[in-house]
């Protein structure tokens, strides 16, 4: 075979592993005599994935970021009305918010210097600067425009995850009740000011959402990589903190992510799974099971397209009749974002592991809609059994044509 | 999010930021930092350079904004800013010569916590490294905006001013070079 033909056929491998509509296996299959080649490349491709986590840490990013938008030059090009209009508005707030800058820098000078202002930029909760520091961002969130306040509690609310790392380090974990208040304090704040923006102007909020799930994604990855490890590493009053504070990051992403109402107070008040109950009667687990299916046999349509972007894994399910109360999903008692299109439920579940239950509810009635097992190689595609029965693997695999499958391990991913 | 939904509200935010709109180009931003970023750390193998250059690109892009034109699919934001990443890399080197070498990746400083959180065997990166570095320059930029910019062939093949199929070999060479390098060490991983 001539070069250019091996070369097109591994890099159309490539490209179809890459956007999912093909595993590895697929194609060592259907090219046993570029298998050499072909293994290789994908090795390499799984190489060069295996860095795409590298990327500037929060800090550096926010710190970059301003330096950039701080230092934009000028540009001659014509601006929008409605722009001109809102930049005219924003000015005159930044120039109110200036003038109470002063004032607080000048009351705080008299009381106790302006080196307390700065020296709060690094209490973590139970110390005595530490109510600076949250009173410092108060004061910012109160002169802030709407679409500026949740831009500010986005940054605030990652600081509480610095110093929730800052706390474990130090070994000062009874302030995390502190710091648990904060985060709900600064999440809720957040949610509250976007839905404001979304009423005002939903173009500003679409930009908004974006940098937001991106924001608490990271938050809810910092907090499930504190809980993976064992408990000598985190014991287990504070996992059910850093849960709980996962929790009310899993409920700001759902609120921002629906135009539905929110979960209400998911906490305390868990959600019903009466399909999953253990129990030890073989016959009351057949009947649930059979309840459940007959239930949901006909709503759910076909579970279709996952599929990773940025590391991220999407599950995607059209249903047979309306979405309009919004889903979500659960993996392993941790809620995940899905977002509504018509009859299409998209579920993101970053930092959901390679294999568990996945289960969907009704938004609003938090009633169990579908479920199933799954296993997941994160690096490309599915492998293993994807459905939980028969019934649902018959419907998972018909339409969609995803049903089980091998990823091609044997090609050496993880 | 499908890549047309994601296409159309990118296309929004950029159109916000060709009229001047600061804060829309924030959240370009925030879009695509980390993975200029990784870029340039893969082009220069210095983080705290990879940083510095992350800014001139950005600062570029935002003058040159209002030139940039989205046509159907063969000038997409993306690729576009790449191109800035790239010829900031060019501008870059004109000035000072930098091979990429695992003392420096070793001496990363910035990101290098994320670098080695995130990053579960960093030998393997050092390998990675070690092994790009053997290639010339030419494939070695066709891998790194193949797989870590995750361009096309056609974007790769119009920012080097290629033709595809050129790539597609370059690529392939690439791949079996550092196979040779490697030996067995690469299979199974």
């Amino acid at each position: 075979m001539k070069e250019n033909e091996i070369a097109r056929i591994i890099d159309h491998c490539l490209n179809e592993i890459t956007s999912g509509s093909a595993t590895e296996k697929d194609c060592l299959l259907r090219y046993p005599a570029l298998e050499e080649d072909l293994r290789m490349a994908f090795s390499i491709q799984r190489q060069f994935k295996s860095i795409e986590s590298i990327g500037l840490n929060e800090q550096s990013r926010v710190a970059v970021k301003k330096t950039i938008l701080f230092n934009l030059p000028h540009r001659e090009t014509p601006v929008t009305k409605r722009v001109d209009i809102r930049y005219r508005w924003q000015n005159t707030k930044w120039r109110f918010a200036m003038t109470w800058v002063i004032i607080v820098i000048t009351v705080l000078s008299l009381l106790g210097g302006t080196g307390a202002v700065i020296a709060s930029g690094d209490a973590l909760p139970g110390e005595f600067l530490y109510p600076v520091k949250t009173w410092t961002e108060d004061i910012q969130l109160l002169l802030a425009p709407d679409n500026v306040d949740v831009e500010l509690a986005g940054i605030f609310s990652s600081r509480r995850m610095e110093e929730l790392i800052a706390l474990l380090q130090s070994g000062e974990e009874i302030a995390l009740d502190d710091l648990l208040g904060e985060y709900r304090n600064r999440t809720e704040l957040m949610t509250q000011a976007f839905e404001k923006v979304r009423a005002q102007d939903p173009e500003e909020a679409i930009r908004l959402q974006i940098e937001l799930e991106s924001r608490l994604r990271e938050q809810a990855r910092i907090m499930e990589d504190l809980m993976a490890g064992d408990e000598d590493s985190l014991d287990l009053p504070l996992r059910t903190r850093v849960r709980t504070m996962l929790e009310t990051n899993t409920q700001t992403r759902l609120r921002i992510a629906q135009v539905v109402a929110p979960v209400e107070n998911p906490v305390d008040d868990p959600v019903e799974e009466p399909s999953t109950e253990v129990s030890d009667d073989p016959e009351d687990k057949n009947k649930n099971q059979n309840q459940y299916e007959n239930q949901n046999r006909n709503r759910v349509e076909y579970a279709s397209d996952e599929f990773v972007e940025n590391g991220v894994l999407y599950f995607q399910f059209r249903f047979a009749e309306s979405l309009a109360n919004g889903v979500y999903a659960e993996v392993d008692g941790l809620k995940y974002a899905c977002s509504v299109r018509g009859d299409l439920a998209t579920c993101n579940l970053s930092g959901s592991k390679g294999n568990g239950t996945l289960k969907l509810f009704d938004q609003k009635t938090n009633e169990l809609l579908y479920s199933f097992d799954y296993q997941h190689d994160y690096e490309y595609l599915w492998s293993g059994v994807k459905e939980g029965g028969e019934e649902k693997q018959q419907q998972g695999s018909s339409d969609s044509g995803a049903g089980s499958h091998d990823n091609g391990r044997t090609g050496g991913s993880k | 999010m499908p890549d047309t939904e994601h296409l159309s509200m990118e296309a929004r935010i950029v159109n916000q930021a060709i009229q001047g709109d600061q804060q829309a180009f924030g959240q370009l931003y925030e879009m695509y930092a980390d993975r200029i970023y990784r870029y340039l750390f893969f082009r220069t193998s210095s983080e705290m350079i990879a940083e510095d250059l992350m800014c001139d690109v950005f600062f570029k892009a935002w003058m040159a904004l209002p030139d940039f034109v989205m046509e159907k699919e063969s000038v997409n934001f993306k690729a576009w800013l790449y191109r800035i990443a790239h010829n900031t890399l060019i501008d870059y080197r004109r000035t000072r010569k930098t091979e990429i070498s695992i003392e420096q990746l070793g001496d990363a400083k910035s990101g290098g916590e994320k670098l080695e959180k995130t990053v579960e065997d960093r030998q393997e990166l050092s390998l990675l490294f070690e092994n790009l570095n053997t290639l010339d320059e030419l494939s070695r930029q066709v891998l790194v905006n193949r797989f870590v910019a995750g361009l096309s062939h056609r974007e790769v093949a119009s920012l080097l001013g290629l033709q595809e199929n050129n790539i597609r070999v370059i690529q392939y060479r690439a791949i079996k070079k550092m196979r040779e390098l490697s030996g067995d060490g690469y299979e199974g991983k």
